[in-house]
């Protein structure tokens, strides 16, 4: 008999707790996503070659304004300079667009935006080179890291 | 009574057999007079001495032809060749697709392949091109031996390159089981000159190589050194350098020759050794330079001693940067 009262007892409050579950999500809104601040890349692969650590990018950074991005140090980056960046969708990107200061169009590397061990990860697939080879970048932002 | 017969036979066909040994050294190669360099897309004619004798009978024999060429050559299409002889001149032409060696399940080229291989060349983008005589002979075992002068003349490809050249001499009713029965020949190393691309090496080991193969300077590019390959004045070293030069599209020279930690190869296992670098960063281009192509050396810490394209001696290594 005790058995049942602690079953009952136990169903009532999950009940009651999902309820209040409910009641929080009503209240939730997916935050725009953001690059601000400082990245650096953490990963390189060529062609599918891990290159990490092969060339030494370690001061290269991206830094981010809510429109714009500037380079610091120097990689075969998809940009390598100034200009506006902006997201297809700021809730949910699926896609990151890059203009360069002057230039005519848009630069779309492939993109991921991924939490990764508690972290913020931006994976950028392009070419700076022949379109034949084809790099991939991963970025996390500056102040993650220790330095 | 019985033990001496079968001696005796077995005296017989010793006898037959070392016959047969001694006039099986029936096709051979004595002599190629061949240049030793042309310009890339020059008609070059090359003079073949073969002689043949015939040691069992082989109706309706046809002479057979083979060369091999760099597949860039693309040798079929312009390959041209005749012979003269003691029994008769005449034109050679392609054999057909599905020709085969008597006793071969392979066709002549691949057949040829098979047995010869490349010769000395490191790069297999070879190919045998395979003609037979426009005529057939009778041939009958005792006939007297054939003294053949075989012209053939072809044209170079474009592609700036170095390789060796083989020639194959047989028969189309010879088999191809034992090196006796055909004539082979691999020239020394051959040059296409002022063609374009950098030079393709087919004679030496690929002492160096650059990956990616087709590169910008926006790239990362990999430059491997294999010091096992080939012994070098760096064979001990326990340090390695390159020493580069780029050359921009307005042939400007940009010259990176030191031994520092920018330049330093990392040892990769055993004598291999590589460098990873941007071209845009490790010669410090100006904004609007472009590097059409490079120019390397590996050297030592001291900068005195440095290895080429041909190990001590040789050219820089070239690399072009081009999107192929």
């Amino acid at each position: 008999m005790k058995r049942l009262v602690v079953a009952f007892v136990a169903g009532l409050s999950l009940l009651v707790l999902s309820c209040q579950r409910k009641d929080a999500l009503e209240g939730f809104k997916e935050p725009i996503k953001s690059l601000k601040g400082s990245w650096k890349i953490i990963k390189l692969l060529r062609n599918g070659e891990d290159m990490t650590g092969r060339v030494d990018f370690s001061k290269f950074r991206i830094v981010f304004t809510d429109s714009t991005f500037e380079t610091q140090d120097r990689a075969p980056f998809i940009v390598d300079s100034v200009g506006q960046w902006r997201f297809d969708d700021p809730q949910y990107p699926v896609s990151l667009f890059f203009k360069e200061r002057g230039a005519d169009t848009e630069l779309e590397p492939k993109f991921k935006y991924l939490i990764v061990g508690g972290v913020r990860n931006m994976i950028l697939d392009f070419s700076p080179g022949c379109v034949k080879n084809t790099y991939q970048y991963t970025l996390v932002p500056a102040s993650d890291l220790a330095e | 009574m019985r033990i001496k017969e079968f001696l005796k036979n077995v005296r017989i066909l010793v006898v037959m057999a070392l016959v047969i040994l001694v006039m099986a050294t029936c096709i051979e190669i004595v002599g190629v007079e061949q240049p030793g360099s042309a310009n890339a897309g020059e008609q070059i004619t090359t003079i073949i001495h073969a002689t043949m004798e015939p040691y069992y009978d082989q109706p309706q024999s046809r002479l057979i032809v083979g060369f091999l060429a760099p597949k860039s050559w693309n040798a079929a299409s312009t390959l041209e060749i005749s012979y003269t002889s003691n029994i008769g001149n005449g034109t050679m032409r392609p054999v057909s697709a599905t020709a085969k060696p008597v006793s071969s399940a392979k066709t002549w080229p691949d057949a040829i392949m098979e047995k010869i291989g490349i010769g000395g060349n490191y790069i297999p983008d070879m190919e045998w091109i395979v003609f037979q005589s426009d005529r057939a002979y009778d041939q009958a075992e005792g006939s007297p031996g054939i003294t053949a002068t075989i012209t053939l003349k072809v044209k170079t490809g474009m592609q700036n390159l170095q390789a060796k050249l083989g020639y194959f001499v047989g028969s189309s009713q010879q088999d191809l089981s034992d090196p006796k029965y055909y004539g082979a020949y691999f020239s020394d190393c051959f040059q296409v000159l002022n063609g374009t691309g950098d030079m393709i090496d087919f004679c030496n080991p690929p002492i160096s190589t650059v990956l990616p193969t087709s590169v910008t300077d926006n790239d990362i590019v990999t430059i491997s050194f294999d010091n096992d390959l080939v012994p070098t004045r760096l064979s001990d070293a326990s340090e390695v350098f390159l020493y580069a030069t780029a050359v921009t599209t307005t042939s400007d020279t940009i010259k990176v020759e030191e031994s520092a930690e920018k330049t330093a190869l990392t040892q990769i296992g055993g004598g291999k050794w590589r460098i990873d670098f941007w071209p845009r960063q490790f010669f410090d281009l100006k904004p609007g330079q472009v590097i059409d192509h490079i120019l390397y050396n590996f050297a030592d810490k001291t900068g005195s001693i440095h290895v080429y394209n041909q190990g001590d001696t040789g050219d820089d290594f070239i690399k072009t940067l081009i999107c192929k």
